[in-house]
């Protein structure tokens, strides 16, 4: 299992909605909305799972962008599949 | 209440996460991971130069955060947050190996001492015969500072050799001699903290998101803090950076130069210019021949709004509304990457940029300046600043300069004399060399022009008979079939030493971990085979790469480039400085050229700006023509063939492609085609279309995608299976001698 810290940057009028929305995914635990667009969020999920993991958060309404700001592969095997793809750091919407 | 391990380790991930919203006072205190210790070092990847931490424990690099307290503020893209599995990759090279019986043979691996008289013993040989024209050295924009520095010194002042030349020559030659000839001397004006305060984004050639993500971060945090800000993107790509633009202007590929002075004719015409400023600060040229502002103007008469539609394609009054939102926002900030410096005229259009700044005067104060993006993490540091370019030396010195020579030679305490007076090969030069047999051995330092090089199937020719020395770190680059011998390089924090950044910042990577298997750090490589080939080991009495360094930053105060403020204890406390920074107490510069920002600027000097660089301290406005590309698209070949990144590898994949995830995310190239070229072609979603230009023909799946315009392809470079680059011809800038990746005619049709 990797774990992935990431800032959840929405539309400020989407942010709790969104927040709501990204608690209710499993692999996903929410520590709040800051500064009103930002969803401090953790992944937590076997590597293989985590790629479509961030294109289901940035599907989700209002999510404008992913900013990743940790990644830890600590208990994996260094040669084990390891963590998400994907464009994650593009806009998914127009700001 | 119980606490486990795992919610431990997410509970930091959160902390860290929220510590980067509050700032880098509060990210400072989030090492409480259960890393052993936090080792400070720089992204591996792009130009934009993110401060990463290294987490350690067992002696093994397990984690990766940034650094809060340097420009990315904590922020990483995924590819830096995936670095931990490069270092530990399979595909790592462990130990040194040689091709005993010539190129048909294997690879061998051999002890340090056998490869490194192989190869000296080789270049002794060549030395011997030929003269020290036949010998060179083909470095990088990612290796490390001290290695560049020791690679140019060895060649330029131990072995009499003007043969060193690298990427950075690929890839920003042109915003070199742009910035050069324009202000005097290379490198940015402003840094990224313009940014924060620009309120229009001209943005052109750069797809910021994909290329530079966090520093797209930043621009479309800045968009969105005021519905004031603007942004223009300038791209026949309708790419994810174009989703934040306030206008997309698309246009026929190659054909900005007519945009840009389409621009400046709408600027003087609608009396938005800054005729205080320019009156002041600036001459007027043409090539070396000084012109008026009316002979400008007049030359600007064939740029009207409406005869540039006739050329480019863009409706005539979006030339007038993008050229009014840049000259009447409060600060204008233009950032480009490779879409305008790897191009035939290259070096004119980064002067056209530099024009409409200096035009209106949107130049030398906070958000308002021309920024260059850069590709590597280190050639502005590594190779532009430390002149490890054949036409360079150290400080923003020239080869063909007499007293340039004459200073590098006292400062490397070297005989009079001792550097060849006569640039060295560029690039292309020293590939054609190689074929024509008139460089016989050439010593590759962390790069794959096997893989990067235009014109593959012509350039690598000298490669199947040159001696080729490699330090690499990866098995998988292409290069490497060239290779006679290979040295194992110490990967990223496996050892020490400087990035320079995009904006002058100079930071340290310290060495996190040891090297794995018998790799080694290149400084310690180059240094031990430039002893064997000869060079008095009085010129390179380095212990470590900290004493070169020191001498480095003592050297760079006198010139312009003054970083002696810059000290290893420095860097290892500051998450990096920007220079100029002449003493230890100067915080680093923001505005260059601009007085008391500007510590090269005299605290008296009368004005407020002085391009010091140029003789009579101003900067120059070029009256630079319109010309087609090198190859446009015609009845024969009718399309244009451009190509670029992707945001989940970075150049040849040599490092992304050992991560599983990356390299699912993209795991081979492919051909973007407009849905209405598809429709006309038969062409599918998926299916295998040819590219077939006057070089090669190769076949890539289709993806139907209105990303780009009619009667554009696109493919990304990566993919060490389909070398895209066997289709591109090789012509180069005449100033910059930097290729035009960006466009070449082709053939498209289904297979």
């Amino acid at each position: 299992m990797a774990i992935l810290g990431f800032l959840t940057h929405t539309l400020a009028d989407h942010a709790h909605a969104a927040e709501k929305t990204l608690a209710a995914m499993p692999e996903l635990t929410t520590y709040g909305v800051h500064k009103g667009c930002y969803v401090v969020t953790v992944a937590e999920a076997p590597a293989e799972q985590l790629e479509a993991l961030v294109d289901r958060v940035k599907a989700v309404e209002g999510v404008l962008v992913v900013y990743v700001t940790s990644f830890t592969r600590e208990d994996e095997e260094l040669d084990a599949p390891t963590a998400p793809s994907s464009a994650f750091l593009s806009p998914s919407k127009r700001i | 209440m119980t606490f486990s391990r795992r919610e431990f380790l997410k509970g930091t991930a959160a902390g860290i996460a929220l510590s980067v919203l509050a700032g880098p006072a509060m990210a400072a205190q989030q090492n409480n991971s259960e890393a052993e210790k936090w080792v400070k070092g720089v992204c591996r990847y792009c130009g934009t130069g993110c401060g990463i931490l290294v987490g350690v424990k067992g002696g093994k690099a397990v984690a990766v955060k940034g650094d809060p307290n340097n420009h990315n503020q904590g922020l990483l893209c995924l590819k830096g947050a995936m670095l931990i599995p490069v270092i530990y990759a399979t595909d790592r090279l462990l130990k040194p190996m040689i091709r005993k019986g010539g190129k048909a043979d294997k690879l061998t691996e051999v002890s340090w001492d056998e490869a490194l008289d192989f190869a000296a013993a080789r270049f002794k040989k060549v030395l011997a015969e030929n003269g020290p024209g036949a010998i060179a050295y083909y470095g990088s924009g990612q290796a490390l500072t001290e290695e560049s520095y020791v690679a140019n010194k060895i060649w330029k002042g131990g072995l009499k050799s003007n043969n060193v030349d690298g990427n950075p020559r690929l890839c920003m030659a042109s915003a070199v001699a742009g910035y050069t000839t324009t202000f005097g001397k290379d490198e940015p004006l402003g840094t990224y903290g313009d940014i924060d305060a620009a309120s229009c984004f001209f943005i052109i050639g750069s797809n910021t998101s994909e290329a530079h993500p966090v520093l797209f971060q930043r621009i479309a945090k800045r968009k969105e803090s005021s519905s004031k800000v603007k942004v223009i993107v300038v791209d026949p790509r309708r790419t994810n950076t174009s989703r934040i633009a306030d206008v997309h202007v698309t246009f026929k590929p190659g054909t900005d130069l007519a945009l840009l002075n389409g621009m400046a004719h709408v600027i003087i015409k609608e009396e938005l210019d800054n005729a205080r400023f320019y009156g002041k600060y600036c001459n007027f040229m043409k090539g070396n021949d000084a012109v008026t502002f009316d002979e400008y103007k007049k030359f600007l008469e064939d740029y009207t709004p409406e005869k540039v539609e006739a050329i480019t394609g863009v409706p005539a009054a979006t030339t007038v509304k993008i050229a009014k939102m840049f000259a009447e926002s409060p600060g204008t900030i233009s950032l480009w990457c490779m879409g305008i410096n790897q191009r035939f005229k290259g070096v004119w259009a980064n002067n056209l940029l530099h024009n409409l700044h200096l035009l209106t005067g949107q130049i030398g104060r906070p958000g308002a300046t021309p920024l260059s993006l850069t590709g590597q993490p280190n050639a502005c540091g590594g190779v532009r600043d430390v002149g490890a370019l054949a036409h360079l030396l150290p400080g923003g010195r020239v080869v063909e300069n007499d007293a340039h020579r004459k200073e590098m030679e006292e400062l490397w305490q070297l005989p009079p004399g001792t550097i060849a007076p006569k640039m060295g090969r560029h690039t292309i030069a020293l590939y054609e060399g190689m074929i024509s047999r008139d460089v016989k051995a050439v010593f590759i330092h962390c790069t794959n022009p096997a893989h990067t090089l235009p014109n593959l199937n012509k350039l690598t020719k000298g490669l199947e008979t040159a001696f080729v020395a490699i330090t690499e770190c990866f098995k998988t680059a292409e290069t490497l079939k060239y290779a006679d011998v290979v040295f194992p390089d110490a990967f990223w924090c496996e050892k020490e030493g400087v990035y320079g950044c995009t904006e002058r910042r100079y930071s340290l990577i310290e060495q996190a971990i040891k090297p794995s298997g018998e790799a080694r750090p290149a400084v310690d490589i180059l240094m031990e085979f430039g002893k064997r080939v000869g060079v008095d080991p009085k010129l390179i009495p380095y212990k470590n790469s900290a004493d070169i360094w020191d001498e480095w930053r003592q050297i760079s105060a006198k010139s312009v480039y003054n970083f002696s403020g810059i000290t290893r204890a420095r860097l290892k406390k500051e998450s990096g400085i920007k220079w100029p920074c002449p003493t230890e107490q100067h915080p680093g510069t923001n505005l260059r050229y601009v007085r008391d920002e500007d510590p090269m600027v005299p605290k008296d000097h009368p004005d407020k700006m002085f391009f010091y660089g140029k003789p009579d301290g101003k900067a120059v406005i070029f009256l630079r023509p319109y010309e087609p590309p090198f190859e446009p698209a015609d009845a024969e070949y009718p399309f244009v063939l451009t190509t670029g990144r992707v945001i989940d590898h970075w150049h040849t994949a040599t490092m992304t492609g050992t991560v599983p995830e990356l390299k699912k995310a993209y795991p081979g190239a492919y051909v973007e085609v407009n849905p209405e070229d598809a429709k006309k072609l038969h062409i599918a979603n998926g299916d295998m279309v040819v590219l077939e230009t006057r070089r090669d023909k190769m076949t890539f799946p289709a993806r139907v995608t209105d990303t780009c315009m009619p009667g554009l392809v696109f493919t990304p470079f990566f993919d060490q299976k389909l070398l895209v680059n066997k289709l591109f011809h090789d012509a180069a800038d005449p100033i910059s001698k930097e290729p035009e990746y960006k466009i070449c005619a082709t053939k498209v049709y289904k297979a």
